[in-house]
C-alpha cells in the first residue's frame, strides 16, 4: 500500500469516525427527549402502567399455577387412597407426616414449604366449622357441650345456646384458618387458591401460599381402627420475599408498589408502599380517603377485570392505582399496583445533558470539518510534493546527463585530438582541455554526491581546532590560480588582530567559501576584482563571531532569479554562458552553512555585483587545548623506506608507484587483500614501514585485510601504519577504515600534498 | 496534531459519556424492619420522612403475626433478610443478643456513629451493660383509660386523685358497671409501678437516692395491698383470664388488644348482620387499666366503629395529689447482625432518635419521645407535676429490672390463683 493510500484510507477511518461519534451524540440527544417524552402523564403511560399491572398478573400466575397443579395431582392421590381406605379397600390413607416426607424429599426449594393444616382448628367449641359457601361465612358445627382445655372443665355450654357464627376476618392469622376451612370444603377446580399472607410458624417467613384440599389418615391408638380420617389443606408457601422480587425483576417504574389482595382485602403478598395489615387499613391510615371511597375502589375492582383510579392521595403523595382480577384464582383476588404520579412526570427535558450533547454533536462536526480540511490540504501537498519529487529527479538526472556529456564530449574530443596532435606544444594544449574538463567534471560528481549525502542526512559536522589566517590562506591559496586564470584579483581583508585558534569543520567551510568566491570569480567581468573580507562580528572570553563577506562588481542577478538562486540547478542564462557551473553550488553553500548553525545573506543588484555574508559562531581554542597540527613535510624520510601499495587498479597502481618511487621509496605491490596479507606474513619483521591499501579490491578487500593483518601474531602487525585509499570519500567510510584498525584515509583521486603530508606523518610516527 | 486530535476526540467522548443517560444514583436499599403490629403507623411515618431525605431507601416494614413467639425463629434462619428488628427481651439474659449489632461498638467496629445524645439516659442506661443490643426508641407510662362520656353521662368528671377516683368506682358499681378493666398482667404491673412510686413519694425526695440504690426496701406487700383494697371493693372482679366476648360479659380478662379496644368502645358481633357493630356511645367500660403503648390500638378501633365515646389517658390516682408517672422504656429497637445495609440502618437510627422526629413518633404512637427532656412532654399531655414523675432506670433493684417485672407477675398470679 502506497503512501497516499495510506492517508486517504486515515482520511477515511477519520472521517467515519467522527461520524459514529455525531450519531451517538445525536443518539444521547435523541434519547433524552425520548425518555421526556415516555415519562409524560398521558393516556399512553397509564396504559403502560395498567399493561404493567396485567402483565404482573400473568407472571404471578405462571409462577403459581404449575405449583397448583402439582399439589392438586398429589392431594386428589391421596384422598384416593384415603377413599378407597375408607372402602376397606386398604388398611388407611397417607398420614401428614407421610405427604409431607414425600414433598419435601421430592419437591426441595429454597423458597417454597409445605404444610398440612387440619380444617378442626376450634375444638374447644365444636368438632367442625362448616363454610357458608352462598353467605361466605364459617359456621361451627356438632358443638360440643363443654369447653375443655386439656382435662380442665373451661366453660360449660349453655343448654339451647346457638353460637354465633365463627368470625375469622378480624386478623391476618384468623383469615388463614378461615381459608383452610373454606379450602377444605371447596372440591379442587384447577384455579390457583390463594390464601392471605401469613407468618411460617418454623422460620418466622411471610409466605405466600397456595392450597388444596385432601384427606389424610391420622393415627390415634386409643381408636379401634388406629386412627382416623381427616379433612386437610395442603398449603404450599412460596417465601414471599422471593414473589418481591420478582415483582421487582419487572418493575418498569421504580416507584410502582405491588400487592395482590382477596376480596376481604387481605394481603396475600405485597411490596413498596403497600402496608399495614390489609388493604382497607393501608387505605384508612395512608390515603386522604373515606370508607365509603375504599369500599368504591373495592367495588370498583370486583366489578371489572381491569381498572385504575387516578390520582388517589397516600402519604400525602398522588398516586395512580391500577387494578387487575386475577383470572385464574379461584375466588376474587386482585393485583394492584400504585405508582406515585410524579413518576410520570416529565423529569423534563435532561438540559444539561442535551445540552452537552448537542455542544459534543457541534464540536464534533466542527473538528470533523477542520480536520477534514486540513488532512485533504495535506494530502493534496503531498501529493504536489510527490508529483514536485517526481519532475526534480527527472530534471536532476536529465540535468546532470548534461552537465556529465559536455565534459566528457570535450574529454574525449580532446584526447582524440591529442592522438593527432603534430607537435608537443598543441597536444600539451588538448591535454589542458582534457585535464580541465577532468576537473569540472570531478567537482560535479562531487557536488552532486555532496547534495546526496546531506540529503540523506548522512552529513556530519567535524569539528577540529583551525586557525583563523590558516583557513583564509588556505582558501585564498587555492582560489588565487584559479582567480588569476580569469583575470580577477583577488583583494583580501581580515581585521584579526590575532591568528585565534577556533573551532570548525574546515572542510565544509572551505568548500562554502570556495563556492562562493569561484561563483564571484565566473560572474566577475575581466580584470576585475573580488572582496574576500573576514570580520570580527564580536568575541568575548569563549567564543567569537566572524562575517565571511565575498563581493564581486559583476554581472550581478536580476531580482527574479535571486528569489530562486538557492534552488538545485538554478541558473540564469545570461550569466552561465561561457562561463560553467552546474548550478548545485549555491545551492550546497545554503545547506551547508544551515547545517553548520550559520546564516547567509546575499545582495545584488544586476549588472553591479553581488555580495555574498556568511556568519558563524566559533568556540575559540587556547594554547593547551590543541596544538597545531600542521606538519612540515619532510619527504626526505621517504627515502629507502618500504612501502607495500594494495591496488587493484592499474593507473592508480601507477600514479602511486611513480609518486612514491620519485621521493626514494621501494614499492612493493600487491593486486588485492589476499595477497597483501601473504605478503606482509612474509616478510621480516619490521620489514614495511607502512602500506597503502585500496579499500574496494576483488578475492579480499582492504577492510578485511587490514583487519587480518592487525590480527597476526607478530609485533609489527599492530603497529605498521595503514592507510586507506579510497573513492568513498565519505564519513561513514572513514569510519569504517579506522574500525578495521587503519591509520588514516586518503581520498581518490589523491591530492599529492595532502598524500606525502600522511606518508611522512605516519612514516614518522612508526619510527617513534 | 493527529494524536492531539485523537485526544481531543477521546476527552469529549468521555465527557460525552459521563453526561450519558440518568444522573449518577447511589445504589438502591431496601431495609426490611420487622416488627410488631403495634408501632406501625409510628415507624411507617418516620420511614416515609426517611426515605424522602435519603432517596435511595426504602424502608419496608413487615409485619409478624405471633411475634414474641416467631421473631427468634426468623432471626435464627439462615437468611433472615432482616435490617432492623422491635426487640422483645429486656438487656439482661436477652436471647436475642446473639443477632444484634453491638451499638456501642458500631464505631469502632464499623467506623459508624450511632448518635442518641438527645435521649432519655434513665431508659437508655439499663440497656448497655458492656454492650447495647438495642436502644428503646420511646417511654411509656402505665394508666387508666377513662371512658369520659360514660362518667359525663353521670355527672361524674375524670378524677385527679385517690378521693375521686374512689368515688367514681364506687358510682359506676352501683350502677351496674364492672368499675376497672384491662389485661390482668398489665393491671398488676400497673398497680406495682404506681405502689413503687407511692413508696418513694412517701418517703420523700430526699430519701430517693437511697431507696433508688435498695429496692429492697420497697414493702410489696403494701403495693399490692392497693390492689387487693380494689378487688375487695368489688372494683375489679377477679374472673377467668379468657372471657366470652360474644355473650356479653365484659369482665376482666381480655385476649389481645383489639378485643379490649371493642369491650372499650361496646363494639359486638351482629348475628343478623354477621359483622362486628357498635352498640352504643356510651360503652360499659368506665376504666380500662393499660400503658399508653394501647393508645394507637384504641384510636383505631375508635375509628374504624366511628365511636362517639371520647376517652382520656389519666395516671392511675392512687396518690392524694395524682397519679404517678413511671417512665418506662418501649420498642426496643435494634440492628440485626445480617444486615448488608448496617450503614443505612444506622442512618435511620439515627434519623428516629433525633429529637425532633422522636418526638414525632412519639405524637403518632400515643407514647412519650426518647428524648432528655420527656417530662415536658408528660407534663404537657398528663399535666403531672415533675415531682410525681418517677424515671425507670434510676432504680437499682436488687432483683433487676427483669426480675421485678417477674416477681409482680407472680405476685398477680398469686391473686388470680392461676399457675404461670
Amino acid at each position: 500500500m502506497n503512501q497516499r493510500e495510506t492517508k486517504k484510507r486515515n482520511i477515511i477511518g477519520m472521517i467515519v469516525l467522527t461520524n459514529i461519534g455525531l450519531v451517538i451524540a445525536f443518539s444521547i440527544v435523541l434519547l433524552s427527549y425520548t425518555r421526556s417524552y415516555n415519562s409524560k402523564l398521558n393516556e399512553n403511560n397509564m396504559a403502560a402502567v395498567d399493561f404493567t399491572t396485567a402483565s404482573q398478573c400473568v407472571l404471578f400466575e405462571t409462577e403459581f399455577e404449575l405449583e397448583q397443579q402439582k399439589i392438586d395431582t398429589i392431594a386428589e392421590f391421596v384422598t384416593k387412597a384415603a377413599n378407597e381406605g375408607k372402602n376397606g379397600a386398604v388398611k388407611k390413607g397417607w398420614t401428614p407426616e407421610e405427604l409431607l416426607d414425600f414433598f419435601y424429599s421430592n419437591y426441595n426449594s429454597d423458597y417454597i414449604y409445605y404444610q398440612v393444616v387440619s380444617d378442626t382448628t376450634f375444638k374447644g367449641w365444636c368438632n367442625s366449622i362448616v363454610y357458608d359457601d352462598e353467605n361466605d361465612n364459617l359456621q361451627a358445627a356438632e358443638y360440643k357441650t363443654k369447653w375443655l382445655v386439656g382435662e380442665k372443665i373451661l366453660r360449660t355450654r349453655p343448654e339451647g345456646a346457638k353460637f354465633a357464627i365463627v368470625d375469622y376476618s378480624d386478623s391476618t392469622y384468623d383469615a388463614v384458618q378461615k381459608h383452610t376451612v373454606k379450602c377444605a370444603n371447596k372440591p379442587i377446580d384447577g384455579g390457583l387458591r390463594l390464601s392471605p399472607e401469613f407468618t411460617y410458624y418454623l422460620n418466622g417467613k411471610k409466605v405466600t401460599s397456595i392450597s388444596t384440599p385432601c384427606v389424610l389418615w391420622e393415627e390415634d391408638e386409643n381408636l379401634p381402627d388406629g386412627g382416623f380420617y381427616q379433612n386437610y389443606v395442603l398449603y404450599a408457601m412460596f417465601e414471599s420475599s422471593y414473589i418481591v422480587k420478582e415483582f421487582k425483576a419487572n418493575d418498569r417504574y421504580k416507584e410502582m408498589s405491588f400487592a395482590i389482595v382477596n376480596a376481604d382485602a387481605n394481603y396475600v403478598c405485597r411490596n413498596g408502599k403497600f402496608t399495614s395489615d390489609n388493604l382497607y387499613s393501608f387505605m384508612a391510615r395512608h390515603a386522604d380517603m373515606s370508607l365509603e371511597a375504599q369500599q368504591d375502589i373495592f367495588a370498583s375492582m370486583v366489578s371489572n377485570d381491569l381498572g385504575s383510579d387516578m390520582g388517589k392521595s397516600i402519604y400525602g403523595i398522588s398516586y395512580y392505582v391500577s387494578y387487575k382480577k386475577i383470572d385464574k384464582a379461584s375466588g376474587n383476588y386482585f393485583m394492584v399496583t400504585l405508582t406515585p404520579t410524579d413518576a410520570f412526570k416529565a423529569p423534563e427535558l435532561n438540559i444539561p445533558l442535551a445540552v452537552l450533547s448537542i455542544l459534543f454533536a457541534v464540536l464534533l462536526i466542527a473538528l470533523n470539518g477542520i480536520y477534514g480540511a486540513i488532512l485533504t490540504k495535506r494530502v493534496l501537498r503531498s501529493i504536489e510534493a510527490e508529483k514536485q519529487a517526481s519532475n526534480y529527479k527527472t530534471d536532476f538526472i536529465s540535468r546532470i546527463s548534461h552537465d556529465i556529456r559536455t565534459p566528457m564530449n570535450g574529454i574525449l574530443s580532446m584526447a582524440e585530438f591529442i592522438t593527432t596532435a603534430k607537435t608537443l606544444e598543441e597536444a600539451k594544449g588538448y591535454n589542458e582541455s582534457v585535464m580541465e574538463s577532468g576537473r569540472y567534471l570531478l567537482a560535479l560528481v562531487n557536488d552532486v554526491l555532496g547534495i546526496s549525502r546531506i540529503e540523506r542526512g548522512k552529513m556530519n559536522i567535524d569539528l577540529e581546532p583551525c586557525h583563523r589566517f590558516d583557513l583564509r590562506e588556505s582558501v585564498v591559496n587555492e582560489i588565487r590560480t584559479f582567480a588569476k586564470k580569469n583575470s580577477i584579483d583577488i583583494y583580501v581583508d581580515d581585521d584579526g588582530e590575532n591568528d585565534d585558534c577556533i573551532m570548525m569543520d574546515k572542510m565544509h567551510m572551505k568548500q562554502i567559501l570556495m563556492n562562493l568566491l569561484t561563483n564571484a570569480i565566473k560572474f566577475s567581468y575581466k580584470e576585475g576584482q573580488v572582496d574576500f573580507i573576514i570580520t570580527t562580528v564580536w568575541r568575548d572570553d569563549k567564543t567569537l563571531k566572524l562575517r565571511y563577506t565575498v563581493r564581486d562588481r559583476g554581472i550581478g542577478m536580476s531580482p527574479e532569479f535571486a528569489k530562486k538562486m538557492y534552488e538545485p540547478f538554478e541558473q540564469e542564462n545570461k550569466m552561465a554562458v561561457g562561463l560553467g557551473g552546474s548550478g548545485l553550488g549555491l545551492h550546497i553553500v545554503k545547506i551547508l552553512t544551515e547545517a553548520m548553525g550559520g546564516k547567509i545573506e546575499c545582495e545584488t543588484i544586476e549588472g553591479k555585483g553581488t555580495t555574498f555574508t556568511v556568519e558563524f559562531v566559533h568556540r575559540i581554542i587556547y594554547e593547551g587545548d590543541t596544538g597545531n597540527s600542521k606538519i612540515d613535510v619532510d619527504l626526505k624520510v621517504l627515502t629507502g623506506k618500504r612501502i607495500l601499495v594494495v591496488e587493484d587498479n592499474d593507473t592508480n597502481m601507477f600514479i602511486v608507484n611513480k609518486l612514491l618511487e620519485d621521493k626514494g621509496v621501494f614499492v612493493h605491490k600487491a593486486s588485492n587483500g589476499l595477497e597483501a596479507l601473504h605478503m606482509f606474513e612474509e616478510s621480516a619483521q619490521g620489514f614495511f614501514n607502512l602500506i597503502l591499501m585500496d579499500v574496494r579490491m576483488p578475492v579480499m578487500n582492504g577492510i578485511e585485510a587490514s583487519q587480518k593483518i592487525r590480527s597476526l601474531e607478530r609485533s609489527d602487525a599492530k603497529r605498521v601504519p595503514i592507510i586507506a585509499m579510497t573513492a568513498d570519500a565519505f564519513d561513514e567510510d572513514r569510519g569504517k577504515v579506522f574500525e578495521a584498525g587503519m591509520d588514516a584515509h586518503l581520498t581518490k583521486p589523491l591530492v599529492v600534498a595532502d598524500f606525502f603530508e600522511v606518508v611522512v606523518r605516519l612514516i614518522k610516527g612508526e619510527e617513534k | 496534531m493527529k494524536k492531539l486530535f485523537v485526544s481531543v476526540i477521546f476527552l469529549i467522548f468521555l465527557t460525552g459519556l459521563a453526561g450519558c443517560g440518568e444522573k449518577v444514583q447511589e445504589d438502591f436499599v431496601t431495609l426490611r424492619v420487622l416488627g410488631k403490629t403495634t408501632t406501625n403507623l409510628a415507624i411507617e411515618e418516620a420511614a416515609y420522612r426517611f426515605e424522602k431525605l435519603h432517596t435511595n431507601v426504602k424502608i419496608e416494614y413487615e409485619y409478624m403475626q405471633n411475634y414474641d413467639a416467631l421473631l427468634e425463629k426468623r432471626l435464627s434462619c439462615d437468611a433472615p433478610e432482616v435490617d432492623l428488628f422491635l426487640n422483645t427481651g429486656i438487656v439482661e439474659g436477652n436471647p436475642l443478643a446473639k443477632y444484634c449489632v453491638n451499638l456501642l461498638d458500631i464505631e469502632s467496629e464499623k467506623n459508624l456513629a450511632f448518635d442518641y445524645s438527645d435521649s432519655l439516659d434513665c431508659i437508655v442506661k439499663p440497656y448497655i451493660n458492656e454492650h447495647m443490643h438495642s436502644i428503646p426508641l420511646m417511654a411509656m407510662v402505665y394508666g387508666v383509660y377513662v371512658n369520659k362520656t360514660l362518667l359525663n353521662h353521670y355527672g361524674i368528671n375524670v378524677p385527679s386523685n385517690y378521693a375521686k377516683f374512689m368515688s367514681a368506682l364506687e358510682f359506676v358499681k352501683e350502677k351496674g358497671y364492672v368499675p376497672i378493666h384491662g389485661n390482668p398482667m398489665e393491671i398488676a404491673a400497673s398497680f406495682a409501678f404506681s405502689g413503687v412510686c407511692l413508696e418513694l413519694e412517701k418517703k420523700g425526695k430526699a430519701d430517693i437516692d437511697d431507696l433508688y440504690g435498695n429496692a429492697e426496701n420497697i414493702d410489696t406487700a403494701e403495693i399490692f395491698a392497693i390492689f387487693n383494697d380494689y378487688v375487695d371493693k368489688g372494683y375489679i372482679v377477679l374472673n377467668d383470664p379468657i372471657v366470652d366476648v360474644n355473650d356479653g360479659n365484659y369482665e376482666l380478662g381480655y385476649n389481645d388488644n383489639d378485643e379490649m379496644a371493642r369491650s372499650f368502645f361496646n363494639i359486638k358481633y351482629d348475628e343478623t348482620e354477621r359483622k362486628y357493630k357498635k352498640c352504643d356511645d356510651l360503652g360499659r367500660v368506665p376504666f380500662l387499666i393499660a400503658s399508653t403503648e394501647f393508645a394507637e390500638t384504641l384510636n383505631n378501633c375508635k375509628q374504624n366503629y366511628s365511636s362517639e365515646i371520647e376517652y382520656e389517658f389519666i395516671l392511675l390516682p392512687i396518690s392524694e395529689a395524682s397519679g404517678y408517672a413511671y417512665i418506662l422504656p418501649t420498642h426496643a429497637i435494634s440492628i440485626c447482625k445480617t444486615s448488608e445495609n448496617i450503614d443505612y440502618a444506622v442512618e435511620f437510627l439515627n434519623f428516629m432518635f433525633s429529637k425532633e422526629e422522636n418526638v414525632n413518633i412519639a405524637n403518632v404512637s400515643g407514647e412519650f419521645p426518647n428524648v432528655y427532656d420527656i417530662n415536658k412532654y408528660i407534663n404537657q399531655r398528663l399535666g403531672v407535676p415533675e415531682k410525681f414523675i418517677f424515671e425507670y432506670g434510676k432504680l437499682e433493684f436488687k432483683k433487676d429490672e427483669y426480675g421485678f417485672l417477674n416477681f409482680v407477675f407472680k405476685e398477680a398470679d398469686k391473686i388470680y390463683g392461676m399457675e404461670r
